[in-house]
């Protein structure tokens, strides 16, 4: 018996889920808030970023004939595979990006939600890695304590420092002038490329870093989920941090935390009044929740592109023409 | 016939006789499946490419025209108990419905604000769309009410069969689709809609400084790609089934086939597409002989068909970013001579 009461577990439980997302609101935030980079390939960063953590962390898989086991049985601590997890995610970013870089935004969505697709495939099929679609499983918490609401609390507080730590970073590095030079590739690559800035090195750079941080989100995803499956990273799970990043205002790192966590309020309270309703509604409330979500993006594309939180306008006086 | 196309021929033409040497003649069967799967990608491909050439962005939510037109023919085919091919005219009707509605309600208001705002609201609305049908239709996989004939067999080897094609799911699908295609054509080449919504995927500005009344022609545009949307929806019914993720599952190579050919190029569209089917197929042939390595999961030869009309996309995108039927280039190098700076826009819009 847990020493915490239901609320708290119920706090928690929403706690690390949204921080989760936040994190990886921020790192799209990087490559598409800042840089202008549509990347369509959200899920399979976040989902390289899983399994490596999943497969290094997990202990020997269990010896029954229903599952069929992965390569594995490695029981490193969180720490390290978070580590591996990253590098891993933001080697798989460069070499998706170094071809595919020069496209213009449209065609580098088509190209990354290709690529995407290619890793999910891969997750699926390659069985002797990733168990196929059943999936890796029984994977352990950052830090294994007996009492699951406490080791739930540990991992809450582990996922909300983290996510602080990648605010500031963020925050420093969009605010420095690497971030000016991002968002100058944004409004005008060819000014910027007059300015004797190599863009395509700026891009890559901000890229990677977003897949960076998209593998770290990864690592933490599956340690809270503890099981990881193809069909988490379908195009949809991209599409949804999508939603919440211009929600919340792209451009904005603030406005993309708050926005993840609203986004992800929303997805807990329809998860939750599904319960409430009379059973004969109960069907078709998942198929509402994306319906809200897909009409919502349209609505925010519409109305209001720039999001709740507007970016900051940094301006400088204006060069007056004769 | 330009270079590249004799290129990209003799590939498959050599890529054919290798499997030939490991398979014998049964290599041909591939390729009837190849040209099969290849006219459906081609249906979807050209309405694609329309839009693509006439609003400038990509349009995520066609699958989902597809689906939605072979939904609408399934309503009339299974819940009306009427013949499928009422199930394609209502279909047909329905999906340009559809598509004008998109235009006038989304991407009306949308024009003038780049290829990538239009992009998010089209995957909004395919999101949207999907979970419609999800939630009317019900998840579950069904089929048309339609009687599938015995397959034809074209040759066989010691008395066991090693060419088919099936009158309905091969013959019938080649044949609407070469039909359309060539309505398509007549109508593109032949008719005044035809030249004036060439004449608007070319240059708006001009078309409408000469009295074309470009908002018509855009909504006869939608029309037109909902209606061969749902074609294509219907006959992936029809050969393969009707669930809701059908459309999304065929839109990445719907994609591949538009690049192929050269965005906003009908015409290059239509050799992409049955680029994209072949390719696909004849990488199912190379993957079954190679299945030896069982670590990547290489050894279910179907696992990885998709990776073959992607590998094809990229390269054309890197190597001939046009297409090979088409002049635009998607890369920011080439776009950098024709751009207008921005200050000459801000003062244009004065």
């Amino acid at each position: 018996m847990s020493p915490l009461p239901p609320v708290a577990i119920d706090f928690v439980n929403f706690l690390i889920p949204a921080g989760i997302f936040a994190i990886i609101a921020l790192g799209l935030n990087v490559q598409w808030g800042h840089t202008g980079l549509f990347n369509a390939g959200v899920a399979a960063f976040i989902g390289l970023g899983a399994y490596t953590a999943a497969i290094l962390m997990t202990g020997p898989a269990p010896a029954t004939n229903q599952y069929p086991g992965h390569l594995g049985g490695f029981s490193w601590p969180f720490l390290a595979a978070v580590i591996v997890a990253m590098v891993v995610a933001g080697v798989a970013g460069l070499l998706i990006a170094l071809p595919i870089l020069r496209l213009r935004a449209d065609y580098f969505a088509i190209a990354t939600l290709a690529l995407a697709e290619t890793v999910r495939l891969f997750f699926t099929n390659a069985e002797d890695i990733t168990a196929g679609t059943i999936g890796i499983i029984l994977i352990p918490r950052p830090i294994v304590i007996a009492d699951p609401g406490l080791s739930d609390v540990v991992m809450a507080g582990l996922v909300i420092t983290t996510l602080f730590l990648a605010y500031f970073v963020i925050q420093y590095l969009t605010k420095a002038p690497w971030g000016r030079v991002l968002r100058g590739i944004r409004e005008d690559e060819e000014a910027t490329l007059a300015l004797g800035k190599n863009t395509f090195r700026f891009r890559l750079s901000a890229f990677v870093v977003g897949c960076i941080v998209m593998g770290l989100a990864g690592a933490f995803l599956a340690a809270f989920l503890r099981f990881v499956t193809p069909t988490q990273f379908d195009p949809l799970s991209t599409f949804t941090i999508y939603v919440m990043v211009i929600l919340g205002g792209s451009g904005n790192n603030r406005g993309v935390i708050f926005g993840a966590f609203l986004f992800y309020a929303f997805d807990w309270v329809s998860v939750r009044v599904k319960d409430f309703l009379p059973a004969s509604l109960q069907g078709p409330i998942p198929y509402v929740r994306l319906m809200v979500i897909g009409a919502l993006l349209v609505i925010l594309v519409l109305y209001r592109p720039e999001g709740i939180f507007r970016e900051k306008k940094r301006t400088y006086p204006p060069v007056v023409r004769e | 016939m330009n270079r590249d196309l004799v290129v990209v021929l003799l590939v498959i033409a050599v890529f054919t006789v290798a499997m030939w040497t490991v398979y014998g003649v049964p290599v041909l069967q591939f390729l009837i499946n190849g040209v099969v799967v290849g006219s459906i990608i081609v249906l979807g491909a050209t309405g694609l490419s329309l839009i693509y050439g006439i609003r400038k962005f990509g349009n995520f939510a066609h699958g989902e025209m597809m689906t939605f037109g072979a939904y609408m023919a399934f309503l009339i085919s299974v819940s009306f108990a009427m013949n499928i091919i009422w199930g394609l005219i209502f279909g047909v009707f329905m999906a340009a419905m559809l598509g004008i509605l998109f235009e006038l309600l989304v991407f009306r208001k949308l024009a003038g604000r780049g290829p990538v705002a239009a992009l998010v609201a089209s995957i909004g609305i395919a999101i949207f769309m999907n979970n419609l049908i999800n939630a009317t239709f019900g998840t579950q996989i069904n089929v048309y009410n339609l009687q599938i004939a015995q397959s034809l067999v074209l040759l066989t080897i010691d008395g066991r069969p090693v060419l088919t094609i099936n009158p309905i799911k091969g013959l019938a699908t080649l044949a609407v689709s070469a039909v359309l295609i060539i309505f398509l054509h007549v109508v593109l080449s032949r008719t005044t809609l035809g030249k004036a919504m060439r004449a608007t995927s070319d240059n708006p500005d001009l078309a409408r400084a000469s009295g074309i009344n470009i908002r018509n022609v855009i909504l006869w545009v939608w029309a037109i790609s909902g209606g061969l949307a749902a074609v294509a929806g219907v006959l992936l019914g029809i050969v393969n089934d009707v669930r809701p993720a059908m459309g999304f599952s065929i839109l990445l190579f719907v994609f591949a086939a538009v690049i192929i050919g050269g965005i906003g190029s009908p015409y290059g569209a239509m050799l992409g597409g049955l680029i994209v089917g072949i390719a696909g197929e004849l990488s199912v042939a190379l993957l079954a002989w190679l299945g030896r390595p069982t670590v990547l999961g290489l050894d279910n030869p179907t696992a990885y068909r998709p990776v073959a009309a992607f590998v094809i996309m990229i390269l054309v995108l890197l190597l001939r970013p046009a297409g090979l039927g088409g002049r635009r280039g998607p890369t920011l190098r080439t776009r950098r001579i024709l751009r207008v700076p921005r200050w000459a826009k801000r003062e244009r819009a004065q």
